[in-house]
């Protein structure tokens, strides 16, 4: 066996019986995704995807309003309905804890908009020169719906609801007036062909992205998945850092310097056995994004670039985190220094770099505080491979920051290992 | 041809203005057991770091087996084996695996690395735990495995800081006499230790090394004779005095 290949069995070995190492290294970045794509996933599906509870109370002697009107606000898919009369003896508005918004039919609400249709369509015909004269029967105020909301709706929340409800509302006053017209000028209803005819198709939007080919922003599994495989990544200093420095203190570096090979053999070879390891976390987490997630009721890891831009992006991710362990071990003279200082550094580069929290939902200034850390330009390799689909040369152009810095950082080390009279 | 020729050594660390070898000189014959003594702080340590290649030169050469040790290193770490006196293997490896790495990095390989491997373990009474991971070991036990990593290749110039500190009497009759044996058959051995009454019994010449210079080099009969002393030890103190050095 050859020096270099001897020594990366060696380092596979020794990692191998490093228990907390290998915990480190896999099962608590594992966790920590798991655990944070819950959280993040039941946030995001409060803003985006739950329904809203809403209560519709009918104090209407008549029930013709309140059905229409339950019936188009069911058909906006928008909220979770709930109805109740306000006329039992047993109902109490302060009792109802799900609802957010309560909407109450006031009395003879549906007799009043039935007047004000009539008046309406009679007024329409008489300027269309189809009446002559108009009822002179005083009107009935229709009263307004009344609106509660839990305070801690946002206004623009607010805002969207009471729209969604004055459209159904609307829909419905356009409805029974057409109805009406038809009845005035041929003295019978409209049968449902008929009025399939008369009533305008609701309007529809066409969606589409501003950036072609681009995936908006990542679900909480896609910024999870490779956010916690970046942290364990890094956090490979605690271990590799920890190695090198357990070796320049048991002397085996040393007596490695008396051998007819180069040392540089020995680091080439801790850095291949740990890049392997950084491709192999990127290949548990990955997988269970994409196994075990679905299975849970979390949102599967979707990869629209396919394997091999991800793979590229691993790669580099990985060569950067392993020089950065690299060069914590060289400089450090303790385990203790090497632990402290990879895992603080560390934890603080990712909270900067939007690992914990997307960048995406951070405010401005933290934006432009995230580029200076190495877990936002790997994370903006990372989105480029799973959320785009991006040429090559977008690719190379972002994990260029990681090459340059992957240079920068095996310079620093040699420098290091140099006045240590290591190399 | 000498083992070891070293001239007009010079040296001192970066940030201190002590000079920790200064204009020494020194020759090892070859099939010698050449013991190095002196107080803490004396410069041997250092002197052993330069000729194994662990520091650079400063200033003077080092020849050793014929070869300089300043433009054939790689050549020489072929020939020479070291044994720090720090426990310089894996702890998480077993004995086996120990071996097994530092004979790859010798150069060794299959039959004759498996065979050299399985001897030392013999030799050194660690074959019953080839296979048990080296931080089980009792001290005395990593300290045979250290000398037997540093004698894998079979080296012509065995180097020893401190073989035997710290363990019990059994290991240390085993190691000196395995080191008898190899010496007996022509290896040159360099010896660094505290344990004179040891030395007196293993060395065949000895140089005393003090601030940074060769005191005096001779035969242990020679040395006795013209300092009138019974032991190494009282030659150690009158040569170089009673007063703490480091």
């Amino acid at each position: 066996m050859s020096p270099l290949a001897a020594s990366i069995v060696k380092e596979f070995k020794v990692l191998s019986r490093d228990k907390t190492g290998l915990f480190l290294m896999f099962l608590m970045p594992l966790a920590l995704a798991l655990l944070m794509t819950v959280l993040q996933n039941s946030a995001f599906k409060i803003v985006n995807e739950n329904k809203v509870d809403l209560m519709v109370i009918n104090n209407d002697s008549s029930s013709l309003f309140f059905q229409s009107f339950s019936k188009g606000l069911e058909q906006t898919g928008m909220f979770n309905l709930s109805f109740n009369d306000a006329s039992k003896p047993s109902f109490k508005l302060s009792e109802d804890k799900e609802s957010i918004v309560v909407v109450m039919v006031p009395n003879g609400y549906t007799y009043a908009l039935d007047q004000e249709i009539k008046s309406k369509a009679e007024q329409s015909l008489q300027l269309f020169g189809m009446l002559d004269t108009v009822s002179t029967e005083e009107k009935v105020t229709l009263k307004n719906l009344e609106l509660s909301f839990d305070p801690v709706l946002q206004e623009s929340y607010r805002y969207s609801i009471k729209s969604t409800i004055l459209s159904v509302v609307m829909a419905i006053q356009n409805e029974m007036l057409l109805k009406q017209l038809f009845y005035d000028v041929n003295q019978s209803q409209p049968d449902s062909a008929a009025l399939e005819k008369i009533l305008p198709k609701p309007l529809l939007l066409s969606e589409s992205l501003i950036k072609e080919n681009s995936a908006a922003n990542p679900n909480a599994t896609q910024h999870n998945i490779p956010a916690w495989t970046l942290f364990a990544m890094f956090f490979t200093v605690i271990t590799l850092g920890g190695n090198i420095v357990k070796e320049k203190r048991s002397g085996s570096f040393l007596r490695i310097k008396t051998l007819p090979v180069s040392i540089a053999q020995v680091l080439i070879a801790k850095q291949v056995v740990f890049w392997v390891v950084t491709v192999l976390q990127t290949l548990v987490l990955f997988s269970i994004g994409f196994f075990l997630f679905p299975v849970l009721q979390l949102p599967p890891l979707i990869i629209t670039s396919g394997i091999l831009p991800l793979l590229f992006a691993t790669l580099f991710c990985g060569l950067c985190a392993v020089s950065y362990a690299l060069c914590i071990g060289v400089y450090s003279d303790t385990v203790e220094q090497a632990n402290g200082f990879g895992a603080a550094s560390v934890v603080i580069l990712a909270a900067i770099g939007g690992i914990f929290v997307p960048l995406f939902a951070m405010p401005e200034v933290f934006k432009l505080i995230a580029n200076i850390s190495p877990f936002s330009w790997a994370m903006k390799a990372y989105y480029s491979a799973i959320l785009e689909i991006s040429p090559f040369h977008i690719l190379l152009l972002n994990v260029l920051p990681l090459l340059l810095l992957t240079t920068i950082l095996q310079l620093i080390a040699y420098i290091g290992l140099k006045r240590k009279n290591l190399l | 041809m000498d083992a070891l020729t070293v001239s007009s050594l010079n040296y001192s660390y970066k940030n201190t203005e002590n000079v920790v070898l200064s204009n020494l000189n020194l020759n090892v014959k070859k099939g010698e057991v050449f013991g190095v003594f002196g107080p803490n702080g004396a410069g041997k340590t250092t002197l052993l770091s330069l000729i194994t290649g662990i520091l650079k030169l400063q200033s003077g050469t080092i020849s050793i087996l014929g070869k300089d040790a300043f433009t054939q290193r790689k050549e020489i770490n072929q020939l020479v084996g070291y044994v720090p006196q720090d426990f310089a293997f894996y702890e998480e490896l077993s004995a086996l695996e120990n071996l097994s790495f530092f004979g790859a990095m010798y150069g060794l390989k299959g039959k004759s690395l498996d065979s050299r491997s399985n001897e030392l373990l013999g030799v050194f009474g660690l074959m019953h735990v080839a296979e048990r991971q080296v931080r089980e070991f009792s001290g005395g036990m990593k300290r045979r495995l250290n000398i037997a990593i540093g004698l894998l290749h079979e080296p012509q110039l065995l180097i020893l800081d401190e073989p035997t500190v710290g363990v019990d009497v059994q290991s240390r009759l085993a190691i000196l006499s395995y080191l008898k044996k190899i010496n007996s058959e022509g290896t040159t051995i360099i010896y660094t230790s505290h344990l004179l009454k040891e030395a007196e019994e293993f060395c065949n010449r000895i140089a005393l090394i003090d601030m940074g210079q060769v005191v005096v080099v001779d035969t242990l009969a020679n040395l006795l004779l013209q300092n009138q002393c019974k032991s190494l030890e009282e030659v150690f103190i009158k040569l170089t005095g009673k007063s703490y050095r480091d």
